[in-house]
């Protein structure tokens, strides 16, 4: 589809919104609509055609980023700010005097605490100043300020009714619908298209973003690259132009890698494509580049292998005391042998109705359940004393002493065994703070941790807990079987 | 050597406050010697261990900017322990403000700074304008102080006008050409929110064209292509540009630090690690708490208990004469008296003709100093040859699939278990059983050695390494523990020992007990109910239970009690558990016998005595002080609203 208009710098494909904006934003104050939003999806040159269109007519205008603005209260300042400095007053001879609830404000930082005040500084300026001038003031990525700013739209659409600021245009670009605030009010409302994937084409070709150093190139190639990648990707970007010059931005090195070699010259588009073309499919399109990324070989335990032998031990409790139904912790944890377990059999006229209780489903499939802290303690205890390997060294390394020797140790392994518990280790308590702190275990938000009802939950998967009993030969298996 | 007065006052006078003051400052002299030495050691360990992160990270700084409207981001991949990281990240910092090729503004952030983006904002316009007092969390008010249009705390232009002026200030006319870096250091980035840092990086991206900032996370995790996909939003990922940077393994840097205070033989350290101490020190690192800091401190404080608490330490100084109360105390040691029972067994089976010797020892002073003389000489030789022999275990140890550690052969070397350890069985084998070639390859690196030089001349086979190895286990006399070895007490660390070991029982391997680790992890809630529950470890003896505290007969209601208590169920069952009598008798005879007559309190005791409604309002009172107290200890817990106790929440597993 060739393009009616074509001037280089104009934006393609945006004739219709042009004209909208060349309406709305008029020389004569009568006409000006005071306000004007303007949305539609993300990257498809709402910004840029409004720089565009503004750079082009005689006026005074003011951009704000909103998603830099950390507050509302913020980002009014920004605008007073700004719009005082881009009005072209002198502002070394013209000092004013803000009025702030009546009483003179020396600070510019306790102002604008509400949108009133800052409209009655705004009309202060301009009327004191007898400022007449046309002047647009335009709120970029309204929808992205950092603290909720949706009543600010009803608030600017209220503006007009200052007399004094009849001269003032805002222009709202947000990358979301019409907000519900609006819906229902006559505001001017100019939607961007997205655009057509032979458009984002087109719009790239004209790009060129990267270059042959010190090569002799034809636009060709660079345009056939870029068909290339908007082909493959259009239905994972859609028309995000970024997002498309990203990828193109990010594969030229690589793909272009023969030519510069100087097996193929820049003319040789195809046989570049069919030696480059696993590029397109790996995953380096998608992750985010690293430098220095030499190792790739992240085993499963990468963050957690140089964690001490007792966290290691706290996670795989933390791991059944989540996953192992509090009922069946006494057959589970306890050397008790003698209760029963009563399994519970889904009858078969359930199991027809699809209905599954909890207990017929793997336990490991389920969520992670929240337990006390005290729950995870004892299973700890009970775990550390079954599995752990300095407390069980086997008999073999005793085999070699003599037998009274032998018999002295043992006996003080078995009493050893009866009494220990790593509770009394003051270090534990610092090692589930650690842990905490990484995000391993997780709890309740409760500002006081001991209290009874901040409740606990672990925060690793299946996977992962497997390779820890791996790592420290703990038999997890064993705990989990019903 | 001139010293602080407070290190002097910790050196107390031992041998019950009569050893010279002369003797304390020698004593402290030699502490401060010796681990000054030591910490020297450990300190250039980790100096230089991170070399190659934090030099590669100033670099990576110093680096000119992007150019594209990216974010340089340095992705740090520290490890699990906060401690460690932090003092890594630290070291950064003061590095580069130590240095001068570029004109660096550090600004660190962490989890605690930055809740939210505003406060996180507010701590980069703090730190940039180095302002002094913290602004506390009321922040719609207050105004940037320091800025001279009085601008709200948490605007960042803040912070890039400040750079703009800088740069003005700096004659550059671009970022280009600035020599002004702006760093800034999220200490744990795991910890901090994602949301707040998905915006700092988001500010920080917005004004990658007008100020020169580039970022420095700190991570726990060694993935950091799952953390930057879990972590950091999508579009957000394309306005950074990400560098990996590597820390090295916590762990080997620990165990070096080890091998080079106790192992190199190049280090004149005098003092022998315990094996018992080993084990400790090991286990903990291995098993409790990775951090180094706290490692390094552990090491410190052995030998502060060792100086501290033994006045023979003193006589690690060769030149130190012992006077007589130096050497009836040396007459005191276990390994002495061990020697004199040697003496004595080899008399009594008429071996030898010990008895001149024995009594000599026991009343001549000379001859002792000469034992003493030997010893040391002796001692001295024996941790050389120690140190030899781990590392000819270690060498030999190189084709067998499970290492053991220096410090662990060093452990069974000292324990004099080396002959029963399946380890060394299995290292025999394993030695006999290598092929031609890889003994000739094993004798000749031996023979690199000076000390091994002469004993593998003329060997080749597999069983001759074998040999050797045993021979020169047998030949050093390897079974005989360091505990045999006379006077061994006063050149070993032992991590000190506290009363109360005594009387306990025994342990084995994780139970290991010594002053050290109480110090460092004091068994706080089983102290505390021993004290509740036995008052006269701490009171002194009470000949009958009756005077104990209030707070002992609550303590034993408490026990038997669930873990809701109903208020008045418990007041109930505590009232029943005090001997009313017995108790108010014992009050009065302690008030006849204290100096101070206080006849009101005398009365009130009377009156509570015969009047039934007083002794209620006493116990009752009693009752609510008490469990007050146990509050604040953390035994109980008030439930708002409802009438119930709740027992803290360590109960005794």
């Amino acid at each position: 589809m060739p393009s009616s208009n074509t001037d280089d710098k104009t934006p393609l494909f945006r004739e219709n919104e042009l004209q909208f904006l060349k309406t709305f934003v008029n020389e004569d104050h009568n006409l000006l609509a005071p306000v004007l939003l303007v949305h539609g999806n993300k990257s498809v040159g709402k910004t840029f055609l409004v720089k565009f269109f503004l750079d082009t007519i005689a006026t005074n205008k003011t951009i704000i980023r909103c998603d830099e603005c950390v507050t509302k209260k913020l980002l009014l300042q920004r605008c007073l700010k700004n719009i005082r400095l881009d009005s072209g007053v002198d502002l070394q001879n013209y000092k004013q005097q803000y009025q702030n609830k009546g009483r003179e404000e020396a600070r510019f930082g306790a102002l604008c605490d509400t949108f009133a005040g800052f409209l009655d500084i705004l009309e202060q300026f301009f009327t004191e100043t007898n400022y007449a001038h046309r002047h647009v003031l335009v709120l970029d990525r309204f929808d992205q300020c950092m603290e909720k700013s949706d009543e600010l739209f009803t608030s600017f659409l209220r503006m007009v009714e200052r007399r004094a600021l009849q001269n003032l245009t805002v222009i709202i670009i947000t990358s979301g619908a019409v907000p519900n605030e609006i819906a229902t009010l006559t505001v001017p409302v100019i939607y961007f298209k997205p655009y057509s994937e032979s458009q984002v084409v087109q719009i790239l070709q004209l790009h060129q973003l990267c270059h042959f150093q010190g090569m002799e190139e034809t636009g060709t190639f660079w345009a056939q690259y870029c068909k290339i990648v908007v082909d493959l990707y259009y239905s994972y970007t859609g028309c995000n132009l970024s997002l498309l010059m990203d990828i193109c931005v990010k594969l030229w090195d690589n793909f272009t890698l023969p030519i510069r070699e100087g097996r193929y010259t820049p003319q040789d588009f195809f046989q570049v494509y069919r030696d480059r073309r696993h590029l397109f499919t790996d995953d380096y399109v998608v992750d985010v580049p690293l430098e220095n990324d030499d190792d790739e070989s992240e085993s499963l335990l990468a963050n957690i292998s140089d964690l001490p032998y007792h966290s290691k031990f706290i996670l795989i409790a933390s791991y059944l005391a989540s996953f192992v139904d509090p009922r069946s912790d006494i057959n589970s944890f306890s050397k008790l042998k003698s209760r029963r377990v009563k399994k519970a059999k889904t009858s078969l006229g359930q199991l027809r109705k699809g209905m599954q209780s909890k207990e017929d489903i793997d336990s490991r499939l389920l969520n992670a359940a929240f337990f006390d802290l005290e729950r995870l303690l004892a299973i700890l205890r009970v775990i550390y004393r079954n599995e752990s390997d300095s407390i069980n060294i086997p008999t073999i390394d005793l085999a070699n002493l003599y037998e009274d020797e032998l018999e002295r140790i043992m006996k003080e392994r078995e009493k050893e065994q009866d009494l220990f518990s790593l509770n009394s280790n003051v270090e534990l308590n610092s090692q589930i703070a650690t842990l905490v702190s990484l995000g391993l275990l997780g709890r309740t938000s409760s500002a006081d941790i001991l209290s009874s009802k901040a409740r606990w939950k672990c925060n690793i998967s299946w996977t992962i807990v497997s390779s820890l009993a791996d790592d420290v030969n703990f038999p997890i298996q064993n705990y989990l079987v019903e | 050597m001139s010293l602080p007065k407070q290190f002097l006052k910790s050196f107390i006078p031992l041998f019950f406050g009569k050893e010279s003051a002369e003797n304390v400052q020698k004593r402290h002299q030699l502490y401060e010697s010796i681990w000054l030495q030591q910490r020297k050691r450990m300190e250039n360990i980790v100096s230089s261990a991170y070399d190659g992160l934090l030099s590669s990270l100033e670099s990576y700084i110093g680096e000119p900017l992007l150019g594209d409207q990216k974010l340089a981001v340095a992705f740090a991949l520290l490890g699990t322990n906060t401690a460690n990281n932090l003092r890594i990240l630290n070291e950064l910092s003061l590095r580069l403000e130590s240095g001068t090729a570029i004109h660096l503004r550090v600004i660190t952030l962490n989890s605690k700074n930055s809740a939210n983006i505003k406060s996180a904002l507010r701590e980069i316009n703090r730190q940039l304008l180095a302002q002094k007092t913290k602004n506390d969390d009321n922040d719609e008010t207050d105004t940037m102080f320091g800025d001279k249009e009085g601008r709200i705390a948490h605007d960042f232009e803040i912070a890039r006008d400040w750079c703009l002026d800088y740069m003005n200030q700096e004659g550059a006319s671009d970022m280009a050409t600035t020599k002004l870096r702006l760093l800034l250091i999220i200490q744990d980035a795991d910890s901090l929110n994602t949301q707040v840092l998905n915006q700092i990086i988001n500010v920080l991206h917005i004004y990658t064209g007008s100020i020169p900032v580039k970022l420095v996370l700190g991570l726990s995790s060694n993935k950091v292509r799952d953390w930057i996909n879990t972590s950091i939003s999508a579009l957000l990922r394309l306005s950074i540009k990400g560098t990996k940077f590597k820390s090295q393994d916590n762990k080997q840097l620990a165990y070096r630090i080890l091998e080079s205070l106790f192992l190199d033989p190049e280090n004149e350290n005098p003092l022998l690690l315990d094996s018992r101490l080993a084990a400790v020190i090991l286990n903990r690192f291995e098993r409790a708490n990775n951090s180094l800091d706290s490692l390094m401190s552990e090491i410190k404080l052995c030998y502060m208990i060792h100086f501290y608490q033994l006045p023979l330490s003193i006589l690690t100084d060769a030149n130190f004469a012992p006077t007589s109360q130096y050497i009836s105390s040396l007459r005191r040691l276990p390994s002495f008296k061990l020697h004199i029972e040697h003496l004595v067994k080899q008399f009594k089976e008429n071996q030898q003709d010990t008895k001149a010797e024995i009594e000599d020892l026991l009343d001549s002073d000379e001859k002792l100093n000469l034992l003493l003389d030997t010893s040391r000489k002796e001692l001295q030789e024996y941790h050389k040859q120690l140190i030899q022999a781990v590392k000819l275990l270690q060498t030999c140890h190189l084709h067998l699939p499970q290492k053991h550690l220096n410090l662990y052969w060093y452990k069974v070397l000292l324990g004099g278990d080396i002959f029963n350890c399946v380890s060394y069985k299995e290292l025999l084998t394993h030695l006999g059983s290598l092929s031609e070639y890889e003994a000739k390859t094993l004798l000749a690196k031996l023979s690199l050695e000076d000390e091994f030089e002469d004993d593998v001349s003329g060997l080749s086979s597999a069983l001759d390494a074998r040999d050797l190895v045993n021979d020169y286990i047998k030949k050093h006399e390897f079974q005989r523990p360091l505990h045999s070895r006379t006077f061994y007490e006063v050149w070993t660390l032992s991590g000190g020992f506290s009363e109360r070991d005594l009387i306990e029982s025994p342990h084995v391997e994780e139970n290991l007990e010594n002053a050290m680790l109480r110090l460092l992890r004091p068994k706080l809630r089983r102290s505390l109910e021993e004290a509740l529950d036995n008052s006269s470890i701490y009171l002194g003896d009470n000949k009958n239970d009756e005077g104990s505290p209030i707070a002992t007969h609550l303590f034993n209601v408490y026990r038997d009690a669930p873990v809701s208590i109903n208020v008045y169920d418990f007041y109930c069952a505590f009232k029943q558990s005090v001997p009313k009598d017995s108790l108010l008798q014992a009050m009065k005879s302690q008030l006849h016998e204290s100096p101070v007559k206080n006849e009101e309190l005398f009365k009130a005791i009377e009156t509570i005595e015969h009047n039934d409604e007083a002794w209620e309002k006493a116990s009752f009172s009693w009752f609510l002080h008490t469990c007050h107290e146990f509050v604040l200890l953390g035994l109980l817990k008030e439930r708002s609203k409802v009438d119930f106790f709740e027992k803290g929440i360590w109960i005794g597993l």
